[in-house]
């Protein structure tokens, strides 16, 4: 799942959950995980995920992709699962209830409230250099994925990467990756002189939504 | 796998806390280190890097367990202090994209770091002993990221100890027995852990090496002046 998709239904979508304020969801996603840590019991778990799962459900959201995504962190439990010895229903139960709630509430916080809100949210949490830097990682993202998107197009109009000759595709690729970090880096340079011509002295301002 | 995917709650309190520990010392260290000039103008670069390793990311090697991050050629770049910023903030983002636990950022961080911290002192040893680039570039990221999977496997081990005292109160709590299957207690196999992490990781390190040689060779000769990006980085 790109990132920009994901900003997108953030932006756009018309949702109930859309119209929270972003401090609101993130205190109920830090309740939750603090439910997650504490609870030891896989039916509490379990039940907040079902309701979790209900409210995407009943909501006006990507469901199936929210769903996804949140299963994603699943793949890498099933390999901590596969190392235990003798382990029980109950307890494998707790591990995935853990891993999906935790996940399922995250996603569905980053599917309805976009980045600058919670960025926005979290300034008086964290330093504002923090908080710079992560605003601007965000905006890189769009900036460096049209040139990906670009650069891609190049690449399968000339010829796409082919299994048949691995170490050949993986140049290709690879050439085409630094050819991104190297337009990554003079972006870089020409933001900050435009920051530095709008007065930039260490602070960004964002426009409320 | 150098990230550890292991989301929140199953990793022991103390473990994570000490995650963030050391990142709180790090970024003492950063304030002192840097001064607020200095770091301004390094500010778009480390943003524009954390959003290439972000976007990287999304290009997977052993689909879906398996990807890139290029967060040695981030330290190659930026340098050992400032990638491990770099690599926080994508931490962070991907926290919210449910990819790797919210407590486990700080722990996240010092594994993909270290890979970034090896990367820049492997790199620039090797650089100075071999003349040939792509070989110093892949052998630079193999070992880092081989070191760096060894920590994750270390992380991950420190953790089941306390997991066991966990599985114990849950076992007897009493409220669920139906479900429990036998009385022997459960234990983590960290060789059947070691042996699944190896076998996914050998060709990732490889692919992930080639890729990073090849592009570190292709920076060299397009633009070589980013390859010694880092000095400048260090020493302002």
């Amino acid at each position: 799942m790109k990132i920009v998709d994901i900003d997108y239904y953030a932006i756009y979508g018309n949702s109930w959950l859309h119209k929270i304020s972003a401090r609101k969801k993130l205190s109920t996603v830090f309740l939750i995980l603090l439910t997650v840590i504490l609870v030891s019991d896989y039916r509490i778990i379990g039940t907040i995920y079902f309701i979790l799962l209900s409210i995407i459900l009943f909501s006006r959201l990507p469901k199936f992709k929210i769903i996804a995504l949140a299963l994603y962190p699943l793949i890498f439990v099933s390999l901590f699962i596969l190392s235990m010895k003798n382990i029980s229903l109950a307890y494998m139960f707790l591990l995935i209830f853990k891993v999906i709630t935790a996940s399922t509430a995250f996603v569905t916080v980053i599917f309805t409230t976009s980045f600058i809100e919670i960025f926005k949210a979290t300034e008086k949490f964290l330093p504002s250099f923090l908080v710079n830097v992560l605003f601007l990682t965000y905006r890189s993202i769009f900036i460096l994925w049209t040139t990906l998107e670009n650069l891609q197009l190049a690449m399968y109009i000339r010829g796409k990467p082919q299994l048949k000759r691995p170490i050949q595709s993986i140049k290709v690729i690879s050439n085409a990756l630094g050819f991104l970090i190297i337009t990554a880096i003079e972006a870089s340079e020409n933001m900050y002189e435009g920051m530095r011509l709008r007065g930039y002295s260490g602070n960004l301002r964002y426009l409320r939504k | 796998m150098s990230h550890i995917h292991l989301p929140d709650g199953i990793l022991p309190v103390w473990l994570w806390l000490s995650g963030y520990a050391v990142i709180a010392v790090y970024f003492v260290f950063f304030f002192f280190r840097f001064r607020k000039s200095s770091f301004n103008k390094k500010f778009a670069l480390i943003g524009i890097l954390s959003a290439l390793m972000l976007i990287t990311m999304s290009i997977e090697i052993i689909p879906p367990i398996y990807h890139i991050n290029l967060a040695v050629l981030s330290g190659i770049i930026l340098g050992p202090a400032l990638s491990v910023l770099a690599i926080f903030v994508v931490n962070i983002i991907l926290a919210f994209l449910g990819h790797g636990g919210f407590t486990v950022i700080g722990l996240n961080t010092i594994v993909v770091s270290i890979e970034a911290v090896l990367g820049y002192f492997g790199f620039k040893l090797l650089s100075s002993k071999i003349k040939n680039i792509f070989i110093s570039a892949f052998l630079a990221t193999f070992i880092a990221l081989f070191i760096s999977s060894w920590s994750t496997i270390g992380v991950v081990y420190s953790g089941t100890h306390d997991m066991d005292l966990l599985v114990e109160s849950h076992n007897h709590s009493g409220e669920h027995k139906e479900l429990i299957q036998h009385k022997q207690p459960e234990s983590f196999d960290i060789k059947k852990f070691i042996l699944l992490i190896m076998a996914f990781s050998a060709v990732g390190w490889t692919v992930e090496s080639l890729i990073t040689a090849f592009i570190v060779s292709y920076i060299n000769k397009v633009r070589p002046d980013i390859l010694s990006m880092k000095g400048s980085t260090e020493t302002e």
